[in-house]
C-alpha cells in the first residue's frame, strides 16, 4: 500500500469519527438514518471489503 | 438511546452481509487444468521485479512447441467485465495444441479487477456453465483496477509517455495505460512488465481479447494498426467465408493513445490484435444483469434496439452466447496465426483448438476438464 | 423466461420502486430515505433475495471519492470562513469597488461562483459565502427575495462549473466519456449566464452605502491578505502540478489536495479555527449529501441488477429525438428535484449513451445539460438548495414567490442550456478552447 493510499485510510476514518461522533449527539432520527447512510461506504472502505 | 442501537445494528448488518459476499468473491479461486499444450508457468513479474508480490503481478502460461518457431503473447482479462475474454484464455489453456513456436497465455491480465464487480453495475457476482462433469464457476470482474488496490484516482489521467489527458476513471484502466511506466500507478506498472516481456522474448503476435457492447460502434471486430492490417483482413475474409460469422475489421486511431492496438504496435517490433466480441450484458439497455444474460446474450430490450437498427451486430432472439464470443475468438486467432504464418514462414506458428463452430455444437463447458479428477500439479487457481 | 415476462418484471419492479418513494414521501421522509426504500423495493422485486444486502453495500461505495471531495473541499472552504477570509474578501471588495455599482455586482457573483466551482456543490457557495454577500446585496439596496434568487441561480451555476461538476463526472464515469475538454463549455456559458442573471436581478441596485456594507460585514481582526490568499495559492499548485509534471508529481487526488489545502489554511489561521469543530460542524452539514451520494449509488446498483435503468434508457434511446428535446427542458430539472443526483444517473446515462452512439458530440451535451440539473435543487419535492438560499437570506415570503423571481435566469439558463444540447456538434469548437 502505497503513502497516499494510506493517508487516504486516514481521511476515510477521520470522516467515520466526525460521523459517529454527530450521529452520539443527535437527537433527531432523521439526522442518526442519514449518518448511518453516510457511513455505510466509509466503513465498507475501511474494513477493505469494497 | 436504544434507537440509536438499532440503527447501528442495522447498520452493522447491512456491512456484514453486504461486505462478507463481496470479500468471498475476492477470494474466490477459479480452477484451470492445464492441457497437455502447456509447458511452463511463471509471474509476470520475471520481466520486472517492480510487481511482484504486488496486484499487479500475475500468471503466465507458456505453451512451447516441439519445434521452434514464431512467438505469440494472448492476453485475456484487460477489463474483467468482459468475461468471454478470461474464458477464452482458459479454454485454451485446458485445450490449445501448439506444435511449433510459442504462445503465452495470460487470462488475468488486470488481476485486480477481476477481484471485484463495478460499484453500481449491478452485475452478479458470478456465473456458471453446465459442463460433462458438472457445473464450472467463475467470477465476475470490473473494468479496470479496484479502488481497494489503486487509490486514489488522479483528478485527469495523463497518459505517459504522450500527454493526453483522460478521464480519471482511465488510470484505472490497463488498456489506456501502455506502453507503461515502471514508476506509474499500477496499471501502468502491469503493461511496462507485459512490454519488456514482449521485448525480451521478441513476441511476434500480441492478441488482446476484449468485449463490447453491441450499441458501441467498435464491436465484433478485430482492431488494428496499419501494420497489422493485412492479416487481420485475411482472417476476418477466412472467418465470414468458411465459418460463417462477421468479424470486420477497425483501424487503430493514431490520436487515442494508451490501446493495446495502437502502443504495442508503436513500441516494439510486435503486431498486435484488439479483438472485440458482442458482449450485450454491457449495453446500457439491457433488462436485468443476471448470470444469464452474461452466458445466453439474449435480452429483450436489446432486441428492440436491434429492431430499431441501434446496433452494430446482427442480433436475434437466440442472443450472442458466451459458446458463439468464445468460439469466435478461438477461430480468429488461428486464423491470424495462419495469416502470419503464411507470410512470416521463418516466424511461423503451428497451433490448433476446437474452432467456432466446434464449441458452438458442443457447448463451451464440453471443452473444460473436470479439476476434481484431474492431476493436482495440474490444477492452477485463478 | 419470455420476453413479454421479462418486461412484466422489469416494468413491476419499476412500480415497485415509484411506489416506495412515493410512500416514503406520505411518510414524510426524507428525499434520501425515500431513494433508499425505492431502492429496497427494486430489489426485493427484481428477486434479490439475501443478495439485497451485498447490492446495497456494492452500490454505496460507488461514489464515495466525490464525497470525500465534497467533505474536504468544505471543510477548507469553513476554514477560509471561520478565519474570517470570506469577509475579509468582501469587505475588500466593497472597500474599493463601492461607487461603481456594476463591477460590485460582477466580483460578488465571482465570489458566489468559487467556492462551488472547487467543490461541486451550489450548497457550499451558500453556507460559505452567501451571508456574507447577501449582506454586500442587501447594501446595494435590492429586496431579500432579489437576493435570494441570485444567489440560488448563481450557487446553481457555480456546482456546475469547473473544475468540480459532479453531474459530469457521474455520467462521464459511468458511460466511459473521459471527464476531459468540460472547461470551456462549461466555464463559457457559466460566466455569460452568471453576469446576466445578476445584472438582470439586480437591475435595480444602487450605489453601494459603503458604510452601511461594512458594518453588516464584520471585520476580521488581525487578518492579513496573505493567509487568505496562500492557502488558494496552495490550491492553484495542487491543482496544476499534476498538469504540468505529469509523470513527476505524485497522484494525490482531489480529496487529498482540499486537505492539503484545508490544513495550510488552518496553520495560517490556527489562532482563529479550532479545525476539531469545523471539520464535527462540515460533517454534519455535509450529512444530507453524503446520504445522497451513499443512496443514488444504491439506486443506479439496483436499477442496473433489476433492469429498470435499461428500461428507461431503451424508452429514451428508441424515443424520435423531437421529443426527446422537448421533454428535456422540464425532465432535467424534475428529475434532480425528485432524485438528486440519481436524475443524472437515470435520465443522463442513457441520453448520453444513446447522444455519443449517434456521433453527437457528448462533452458538449452534458455540459449543457448541467446547466439545467442544479434548476432541479429549487424544485420540491427537495428544493435543497432553494430553501437553503431563503433561510440563508432570511427571505420570509411564499417559496412560490422566490421561485417566481427566479423565472427569467431560469428560462435563459434553459435556452442556453438546450443550444448547447440540441447544436453539440457546431458547438465542438468551445472544446478546442480548454
Amino acid at each position: 500500500m502505497t503513502f497516499i493510499m494510506i493517508l487516504y485510510y486516514v481521511m476515510t476514518a477521520y470522516v467515520v469519527g466526525m460521523l459517529i461522533w454527530n450521529f452520539i449527539k443527535t437527537k433527531d432520527i432523521k439526522s442518526e438514518i442519514l449518518y448511518a447512510l453516510a457511513l455505510l461506504p466509509l466503513i465498507l472502505r475501511l474494513l477493505r471489503m469494497k | 438511546m436504544m434507537r440509536k442501537w438499532i440503527i447501528l445494528a442495522v447498520l452493522l448488518l447491512v456491512v456484514l452481509a453486504g461486505g462478507i459476499p463481496l470479500y468471498i468473491h475476492r477470494n474466490f479461486k477459479e480452477e484451470v487444468v492445464a492441457g497437455e499444450g502447456v509447458t511452463g508457468f511463471f509471474k509476470l513479474s520475471k520481466y520486472f521485479s517492480g510487481i511482484e508480490g504486488t496486484i499487479a503481478d500475475t500468471d503466465v502460461f507458456e505453451l512451447k512447441g516441439s519445434e521452434e518457431g514464431g512467438k505469440m503473447l494472448i492476453i485475456a482479462g484487460t477489463h474483467e467485465s468482459e468475461p468471454s475474454a478470461a474464458l477464452a484464455a482458459f479454454y485454451l489453456i485446458e485445450n490449445l495444441k501448439v506444435d511449433r513456436g510459442t504462445v503465452y497465455i495470460i487470462p488475468h491480465f488486470n488481476r485486480s479487477g477481476s477481484l471485484g464487480t463495478q460499484p453500481g453495475g449491478g452485475f452478479p457476482l458470478y456465473f456458471s456453465m453446465e459442463t460433462p462433469w458438472g457445473e464450472k464457476t467463475f467470477r465476475m470482474g470490473d473494468r479496470g483496477f479496484q479502488a481497494l488496490d489503486q487509490w486514489p484516482d488522479p483528478d485527469v489521467y495523463i497518459h505517459y509517455p504522450e500527454g493526453q489527458a483522460m478521464s480519471y476513471i482511465d488510470a484505472r484502466n490497463t488498456n489506456r495505460a501502455w506502453p507503461g511506466r515502471p514508476d506509474g500507478l499500477y496499471a501502468e506498472q502491469v503493461t511496462y512488465a507485459a512490454m519488456e516481456m514482449i521485448k525480451k522474448e521478441k513476441i511476434d503476435i500480441v492478441i488482446d481479447l476484449h468485449e463490447a457492447e453491441a450499441m458501441y460502434p467498435v464491436t465484433n471486430c478485430i482492431v488494428v494498426p496499419e501494420k497489422s492490417m493485412s492479416y487481420a483482413t485475411g482472417a476476418s475474409f477466412y472467418v465470414k467465408g468458411r465459418e460463417k460469422f462477421e468479424n470486420h475489421v477497425e483501424r487503430s486511431p493514431t490520436a487515442f493513445r494508451g490501446l493495446s492496438h495502437r502502443e504495442i504496435g508503436d513500441w516494439s517490433d510486435a503486431y498486435p490484435f484488439l479483438l472485440e466480441s458482442p458482449g450485450v450484458h454491457l449495453d446500457q439497455i439491457t433488462a436485468a444483469k443476471t448470470p444469464e444474460l452474461i452466458m445466453d446474450g439474449i435480452d429483450p430490450f436489446v432486441l428492440k434496439a436491434a429492431e430499431k437498427g441501434l446496433l452494430f451486430v446482427p442480433y436475434d432472439e437466440n442472443g450472442f452466447s458466451m459458446d458463439r464470443r468464445v468460439g469466435q475468438h478461438s477461430s480468429v486467432i488461428q486464423e491470424i496465426v495462419v495469416q502470419w504464418s503464411k507470410k512470416n514462414p521463418e516466424r511461423g506458428l503451428t497451433i490448433s483448438a476446437p474452432r467456432y463452430k466446434e464449441i458452438v455444437d458442443n457447448g463451451l463447458g464440453y471443452f473444460f476438464k473436470d479439476p476434481s479428477k484431474a492431476d493436482k500439479s495440474d490444477v492452477y487457481l485463478q | 423466461m419470455s420476453a413479454d415476462a421479462i418486461y412484466m418484471q422489469t416494468i413491476i419492479a419499476g412500480i415497485v420502486m415509484v411506489g416506495a418513494y412515493v410512500v416514503g414521501k406520505l411518510f414524510k421522509f426524507s428525499t434520501e430515505m425515500c431513494m433508499f426504500l425505492a431502492v429496497v423495493g427494486g430489489g426485493i422485486a427484481g428477486g434479490a433475495g439475501f443478495d439485497l444486502f451485498r447490492h446495497l453495500a456494492e452500490g454505496s461505495v460507488t461514489y464515495l471519492d466525490i464525497g470525500l471531495i465534497f467533505v474536504f473541499a468544505t471543510i477548507f472552504m469553513n476554514i477560509i470562513k471561520e478565519s474570517g477570509g470570506t469577509n475579509y474578501i468582501v469587505r475588500k471588495i466593497v472597500g474599493a469597488f463601492y461607487n461603481k455599482k456594476i463591477l460590485m455586482l460582477i466580483l460578488l457573483m465571482c465570489v458566489i461562483l468559487v467556492p462551488g466551482a472547487l467543490t461541486g456543490a451550489g450548497s457550499i457557495s451558500v453556507l460559505v459565502v452567501g451571508g456574507t454577500v447577501a449582506a454586500a446585496l442587501g447594501a446595494m439596496g435590492l429586496s431579500k427575495v432579489t437576493i435570494s434568487a441570485i444567489i440560488f441561480i448563481v450557487a446553481g451555476l457555480s456546482a456546475a462549473a469547473p473544475p468540480i461538476n459532479i453531474w459530469a463526472m457521474m455520467t462521464c464515469a459511468n458511460t466511459a466519456i473521459p471527464y476531459v475538454g468540460f472547461t470551456m463549455p462549461l466555464l463559457i456559458p457559466i460566466i455569460i449566464l452568471g453576469l446576466f442573471t445578476v445584472l438582470f436581478l439586480g437591475r435595480k441596485a444602487k450605489v453601494i452605502d459603503r458604510e452601511k456594507a461594512l458594518k453588516d460585514i464584520p471585520e476580521p481582526k488581525g487578518l492579513s491578505g496573505w493567509s487568505v490568499g496562500i492557502p488558494f495559492l496552495v490550491l492553484i499548485f495542487l491543482l496544476a502540478a499534476p498538469r504540468i509534471w505529469p509523470f513527476g508529481f505524485p497522484v494525490l487526488g482531489l480529496p487529498l489536495a482540499f486537505a492539503i489545502c484545508a490544513l495550510v489554511a488552518w496553520a495560517m489561521n490556527y489562532k482563529r479555527v479550532n479545525i476539531l469543530k469545523v471539520s464535527k460542524d462540515t460533517v454534519s452539514q455535509l450529512t444530507p449529501l453524503l446520504a445522497t451520494t451513499a443512496v443514488v449509488g444504491m439506486l443506479v446498483q439496483i436499477m442496473s441488477f433489476n433492469g429498470v435503468k435499461g428500461l428507461i434508457s431503451m424508452w429514451i434511446v428508441t424515443a424520435p429525438l423531437i421529443v426527446v428535446w422537448i421533454i428535456l427542458p422540464f425532465i432535467i430539472p424534475i428529475s434532480e428535484g425528485l432524485l438528486t443526483y440519481g436524475g443524472a444517473m437515470v435520465i443522463g446515462i442513457p441520453l448520453i449513451w444513446m447522444l455519443n452512439s449517434n456521433g453527437i458530440n457528448p462533452v458538449i451535451v452534458l455540459a449543457g445539460l448541467s446547466l439545467l440539473w442544479p434548476l432541479g435543487d429549487g424544485l420540491p419535492p427537495t428544493a435543497l438548495i432553494g430553501r437553503l438560499t431563503v433561510s440563508t437570506v432570511g427571505y420570509k415570503g411564499s417559496y412560490g414567490s422566490f421561485l417566481k423571481e427566479c423565472i427569467v435566469p431560469w428560462i435563459a439558463i434553459t435556452v442556453v442550456g438546450m443550444i448547447m444540447v440540441i447544436f453539440a456538434n457546431n458547438l465542438s469548437f468551445l472544446m478546442m478552447v480548454g
